[in-house]
């Protein structure tokens, strides 16, 4: 019981105090440590300021900045988390499972063009379009679903991937642009997380109106130069 | 208070002018974020990316996994905008905060324990182009009291910040007593608190 244990002096308290601020979420908490602080001005001053200091530390770290792709992807992760899952149609449902293997699959729920989201001038230009991808077939490809977000102004777009599954060694995601000829240009291998998320910013090949597709693929490792594997999620238009 | 309204010197007032005027505006942004402004997001990210890379990229140790981590802190800061708490801190320390934390379960969470990770000392940081010259003043002064420390004091200071330990295991990886190491670390504490905080420190 911590009631029966004797009070901490000002230096025990401190010493606690620098390695709880240190610590930050992993330190461990005293009661009695809180208990001396709400008494003593002098500790309560050093809590703070041992707190201010953890705070400038990282100021005293080599500049490190993030790539720019780093930067577009949390825009289109806020963008994602504004906009709800939309809800799969039966009918491409139906279409997608009968259609397995024919690029006909792609099932284009969005397309849906919004600009400079809500009504607040001060937004930067929003996303212009967003593609959902369905699965191919749905024997094999679990809930996998994802969508893209288009900037047709600057031509990037961000794959935001979800419930992936995991795939045995020596075979990879790759996601693919598909062009009105039926070329399909890579846009990179994705790396799913534990949990089959995966994410990608890729440039367009050529202008936003000119891409009639987009799907994944899955290819043996490293991936392909054209799709060679069963086609797991796509969009067709 | 923030310590950067106390910095001494001939830049000391200009310093603290700017460190209120950032404070002022980061905390203009979060109001602003706290409406769904994602510009506003953006503007906030804009001004600490760097920083908060280079923090989760020493805590985790490579580029992709600290992306990652600065994503969720972005995200976590416009999903939880309400938990920020202006007369806690100030928006920067409660980014570093989110930062560090995230950067550490990341770590820990990870077939890399920290314990067994090979850290390196922090990188001699002179002559650089630094251009976050907004922060520029702070960099130095922090980097000047780092590289003063004495290395018994400053390396479980940078093991248990950056490295993610937390003293327990900072002392089993140095091989030092835990009362040692926790008494470094006071001092470590206490000598950046004379030098970033002086005559704030020295109360009984």
């Amino acid at each position: 019981m911590t009631t029966s244990r004797p009070p901490l002096t000002c230096d025990e308290v401190r010493d606690i105090l620098a390695v709880q601020a240190l610590e930050g979420h992993l330190a461990e908490r005293d009661e009695r440590v809180e208990a001396h602080c709400r008494e003593c001005e002098g500790c309560k001053a050093a809590r703070s300021d041992y707190e201010d200091i953890t705070g400038l530390l990282a100021f005293g770290l080599p500049d490190a900045p993030a790539s720019p792709a780093a930067r577009e992807r949390l825009r289109a992760r806020i963008a994602a988390s504004r906009a709800k899952r939309p809800r799969r149609l039966p009918w491409a449902a139906a279409v997608a499972a009968a259609c397995a293997l024919s690029l006909a699959l792609g099932v284009v729920i969005g397309a849906v063009f919004w600009r400079g989201g809500d009504d607040d001038p001060r937004l930067e230009p929003a996303p212009s379009a967003r593609v959902v991808l369905e699965r191919a077939s749905d024997d094999s490809n679990g809930n996998a679903w994802a969508e893209v977000l288009v900037n047709s102004q600057s031509r990037v777009a961000t794959l935001l991937a979800y419930d992936l599954p995991a795939l045995p060694p020596g075979s990879v995601y790759q996601f693919w642009f598909v062009l009105p000829g039926g070329e399909r240009v890579s846009a990179g291998v994705l790396t799913p997380d534990e949990q089959g998320r995966a994410q990608q910013v890729a440039t367009l090949p050529t202008d936003w109106p000119e891409i009639s597709g987009m799907c994944i693929t899955r290819e043996p490792a490293p991936g392909s130069q054209e799709p060679q594997g069963p086609y797991v999620l796509v969009a067709w238009w | 208070m923030h310590l950067f309204e106390a910095q001494p010197g001939v830049s000391g007032k200009r310093d603290a002018g700017r460190a209120e005027q950032r404070a002022i505006d980061d905390a203009a942004i979060m109001a602003r974020i706290r409406k769904r402004e994602e510009a506003a997001l953006l503007e906030l990210y804009d001004r600490y990316q760097r920083l908060l890379m280079a923090l989760a990229l020493r805590i985790v140790g490579d580029r992709e996994t600290a992306e990652e981590v600065l994503q969720d802190v972005f995200v976590r800061a416009w999903e939880q905008s309400e938990t920020f708490d202006e007369k806690r801190g100030n928006v920067s320390a409660w980014l570093f905060g989110i930062t560090r934390n995230r950067a550490i379960d990341v770590l820990r969470s990870s077939q890399h324990r920290a314990r067994n990770r090979e850290r390196e000392d922090l990188p001699e940081h002179r002559g650089d182009t630094d251009d976050l010259a907004e922060f520029a003043t702070t960099r130095v002064m922090v980097r000047q009291a780092l590289e003063n420390l004495p290395p018994e004091r400053r390396r479980p200071l940078e093991l248990v910040y950056f490295g993610g330990l937390t003293h327990r295991e900072a002392a089993e990886a140095l091989g030092t007593p835990l009362g040692t190491t926790k008494g470094r670390i006071r001092a470590a504490m206490d000598q950046l608190r004379h030098i970033l905080a002086p005559g704030r420190g020295d109360a009984p």
